[in-house]
């Protein structure tokens, strides 16, 4: 599995007079059994290149492949596509409709065409993998927390089992100990089940803890592209566009600033205290 | 007494009915909430989703009717109707999602809203309107369309919005829950200036921790109740009861208590990076 | 697609068409649109489009604004072109089965053509160059003396600035909840209609529960507001004539003038 990005360019509003580029040159690879973070501002473009990656948006110009395919070929199946990569948007709870959980994941891999067992079955796992418990089966969704509510919209794309699965900042609005549930939920599907993760978040902290390449995007433009240790070493740089980074890393780089010769390679609490710890016992 | 908010033993009870409207069990929404809020205080109250800390704010404006308990606001008792006016130009409300609390089509008539409401006269109106998004800082925008200004904007134009009804006390119940950082941060300036500037009381209702360093008293709320209160300080060098309470602590906070537990001896109550950074250099002879 | 729908909506400008009166703007849309049927023949429309293009260029919207709010009705506007060309009676040019090509009918259609054009973009002018608010506010004036018998003229302006102010907001929580859907294979585009009525209810009952939420929403946050309806409100901006509006009424009356002057005497 592999989706790659060449030359993409994505401009609204084209013969309005008024165009925007959404997107501009953007060549990049996803490859198999990633966990990739997508930071940037509101409208740096980060939405759109998620709906390019599973065919909902046309690119105005560049070529997508997936598996080598060109997904806006004419043979190409952006069904089957959207089967394979799967999106979770924003307030992903909005979209549920049915009268239960169950029926509302189900609808995913009714519209595959599967058999009814075959169905039952994917929705069931799916229901079980993000942490609901069964006794909610047949629950309306809309009598559920926003936590829970949550986890059946990301259950619906599961079920369709896809090989990567797209989320648009899951965490929004969850309360400190529902944005860890949902990240650890992510942590597991890619360690278990080995499907490929891309996770846009604003929050520098989530994607230092858990994603293992790091994409910046800044008007439209992919700036910096990376592992996060490497990403974050760009201090200045995302300062320059208005990105923070890690709280963790950013009390290394003010005590290096002070004098203190401490590792600055650090970018979660864990590693940061124990650069500390280091440097201290060093020092005595 | 000058506290512009006194609740005691604050109860609110939702029934849950099926689908023929037979009510099938109540639910406590608040169980004995009893705080009191000095004039010109800037109130932070924590909590995790469903906590109760929503329905708490509300009762402030008179939205919602306690099912037991007292509550006076500016020295008026909410719960009979009486005053409801009174009490919404008194304590001004802003709510969480940014589109469905603004009511024109242009930013300049949003503001103007209230006071048409509560019967300013016109040349005032323009003034306060003006003033008020100033204060803000959004009266660049001030002839454009809500629809074109990004979430944090919304919220600061609606904060002019309540600005502009000249009230004692401003709450943000959840104003920032759906906002990026850079927008949580301007709103948070922007009130906590206000608070500072115009001395108008503050209660930000929230689940971001970076969010009440700067805040006066802390209440930390769970299943309706009030389970921990105190300085910032004080309720972030309790983690562990945080954490109880589905909240958690800023990451500073975290590595301190990693190189605590690492027999290092680091004060128990830092409160943000500026604190760590500054508590290891003096370890670090560096100071 | 559904984004490009500019029927209601503001071209921001601080033009002279922007400054007057909306009362003025209503009134005056109210008699040009009559206007157009009181001519029969076609030096009419150069009188009404010349009218039509001054009050253009004053308001300073560039022609292709308003040009796009005729795309939505194109349709309809070619269909009704097509019935008054092909099934007019009259001196037949050309016959084909029960298509009959008349003189009269080629006359008909370019005219029901032309009328419906400066209909739409004579109308579009107006919500192009009045905020929705002061429409609402020019209505609620207008219609002032229903009060006396009770009708709810204020409740109904609020609602219809409010209803405004969601459209777009709406319209883009469709499309969010059209692609959310599509992501999970639902199939918006082909089928038969009973199939592509069932596909709907995945988009539907979303939005109408979105739509709940926010009017409850907004219940509270007008609540906060202290509103209480119509009575003891101020006005930010009231409704107040200056000198320029009595001159636009003189204009309006004057076209209306020429307009019937011009199509009494000269008849081409």
């Amino acid at each position: 599995m592999s989706i790659q990005l060449e030359n993409v360019n994505y401009i609204y509003g084209v013969g309005s007079g008024q165009e925007k580029w959404a997107l501009k040159n953007i060549n990049l690879t996803v490859h198999d059994n990633e966990f990739i973070g997508i930071v940037g501002h509101t409208g740096s473009g980060k939405s759109t290149l998620t709906q390019l990656m599973n065919g909902l948006e046309k690119p105005s110009s560049g070529k997508i492949l997936y598996n080598g395919e060109d997904i806006q070929g004419e043979n190409f199946s952006r069904k089957e596509l959207r089967q394979k990569v799967g999106l979770v948007f924003q307030y992903p709870e909005h979209q549920l409709f049915e009268v239960s959980v169950i029926k509302d994941v189900e609808f995913g891999p009714r519209n595959l065409g599967l058999k009814n067992l075959e169905i039952e079955k994917r929705s069931f796992d799916a229901i079980k993998q993000v942490g609901l418990s069964e006794d909610l089966l047949d629950v309306a969704p809309f009598a559920l927390s926003g936590g829970q509510k949550r986890r059946v919209a990301i259950a619906g794309v599961l079920a369709m089992h896809p090989e990567v699965l797209i989320l648009d900042e899951p965490t929004a609005g969850l309360d400190p100990a529902g944005r860890t549930e949902i990240l650890e939920l992510l942590h597991k599907l890619h360690k278990e089940k080995n499907i490929t993760i891309i996770l846009v978040s604003h929050s520098m902290d989530d994607v230092a803890r858990y994603a293992g390449r790091l994409l910046v995007m800044n008007h439209g433009e992919l700036v910096l592209d990376g592992t996060p240790k490497k990403v974050f070493r760009h201090r200045e740089e995302l300062r320059k566009i208005g990105l923070d980074i890690p709280q963790s890393a950013n009390v290394l780089w003010e005590l290096k600033e002070r004098g203190i010769d401490v590792d600055t390679d650090g970018i979660i609490p864990e590693q940061a205290a124990k650069n500390i710890a280091e440097y201290l016992r060093r020092k005595a | 007494m000058d506290s512009i908010i006194d609740a005691k033993d604050l109860v609110h009870e939702y029934s849950r009915r099926d689908e023929e409207g037979n009510v099938i069990g109540i639910n406590r929404a608040l169980d004995g909430v009893s705080l009191q809020v000095k004039e010109g205080d800037f109130i932070a109250v924590l909590g995790a989703n469903g906590s109760g800390k929503s329905t708490f704010a509300k009762h402030l404006n008179a939205l919602l009717t306690p099912t037991e308990g007292t509550l006076y606001v500016g020295g008026m008792k909410c719960g009979d109707h009486s005053s409801d006016l009174e009490i919404r130009k008194t304590v001004g409300m802003v709510f969480q999602n940014p589109d469905n609390q603004i009511i024109a089509n242009v930013v300049e008539e949003d503001v103007g809203f209230g006071p048409e409401n509560i019967g300013v006269p016109t040349d005032e109106i323009w003034m306060r309107v003006e003033e008020a998004l100033k204060n803000v800082g959004m009266y660049e925008y001030h002839l454009d369309s809500p629809n074109k200004l990004s979430g944090g904007q919304k919220q600061r134009v609606a904060i002019a919005g309540i600005l502009a009804m000249k009230p004692r006390c401003i709450i943000l119940d959840e104003s920032t829950a759906m906002l990026d950082p850079g927008g949580r941060k301007a709103v948070i300036d922007t009130i906590s200036r206000i608070n500072k500037e115009e001395g108008i009381t503050v209660i930000l209702i929230t689940h971001y921790m970076e969010e009440v360093i700067q805040a006066d008293h802390v209440y930390v709320m769970d299943a309706g109740k009030v389970m921990m209160e105190g300085s910032p300080r004080e309720i972030f060098a309790r983690s562990g009861e945080l954490e109880k309470y589905r909240l958690s602590v800023l990451e500073a906070v975290k590595i301190a208590m990693l190189l605590r537990a690492d027999g290092i001896d680091l004060p128990r109550d830092i409160l943000n990076e500026q604190e760590l950074v500054d508590a290891v250099a003096e370890l670090a002879g560096k100071k | 697609m559904i984004r490009d729908i500019t029927i209601g909506q503001y071209y921001q400008g601080d033009s002279l068409i922007h400054r007057l009166d909306p009362r003025l703007k209503v009134v005056g849309v109210f008699i040009y649109l009559i206007s157009l049927f009181c001519f029969r023949y076609v030096i009419g429309f150069l009188v009404a489009g010349l009218f039509f293009v001054l009050v253009l260029k004053l308001s300073k919207v560039p022609f292709r604004y308003v040009i796009k709010g005729l795309k939505p009705i194109l349709f309809l506007l070619i269909f009704t072109a097509a019935l008054n060309l092909l099934w007019t009676p009259g001196e037949t040019i050309w016959k084909f089965g029960i298509l009959n090509l008349t003189k009269e009918g080629i006359y008909k259609c370019i005219f029901m053509a032309f009328r419906l054009i400066l209909l739409i973009i004579g109308s579009s002018l107006l919500t192009l160059t009045t905020t929705p608010n002061q429409l609402t506010d020019a209505m609620e004036h207008l219609l002032g003396p229903l009060k006396r018998f009770g009708a709810p003229v204020h409740e109904v302006a609020m609602m219809m600035s409010i209803a405004l102010r969601f459209i777009p907001i709406l319209l883009d929580e469709t499309d969010k909840i059209m692609k959310a859907q599509m992501s999970r294979g639902a199939d918006f585009e082909s089928g038969n209609i009973m199939q592509r009525m069932r596909s709907m209810v995945p988009l539907m009952v979303p939005l109408f529960i979105s739509a709940t939420r926010r009017a409850n929403e907004l219940a509270y946050a007008m609540d906060a507001r202290c509103y209480n309806g119509g009575d003891g409100r101020t006005k930010m901006k009231p409704l107040k004539y200056h000198s320029r509006d009595y001159k636009g009424y003189g204009v309006v009356i004057l076209y209306l003038a020429v307009l019937i002057l011009v199509t009494r005497t000269i008849t081409i």
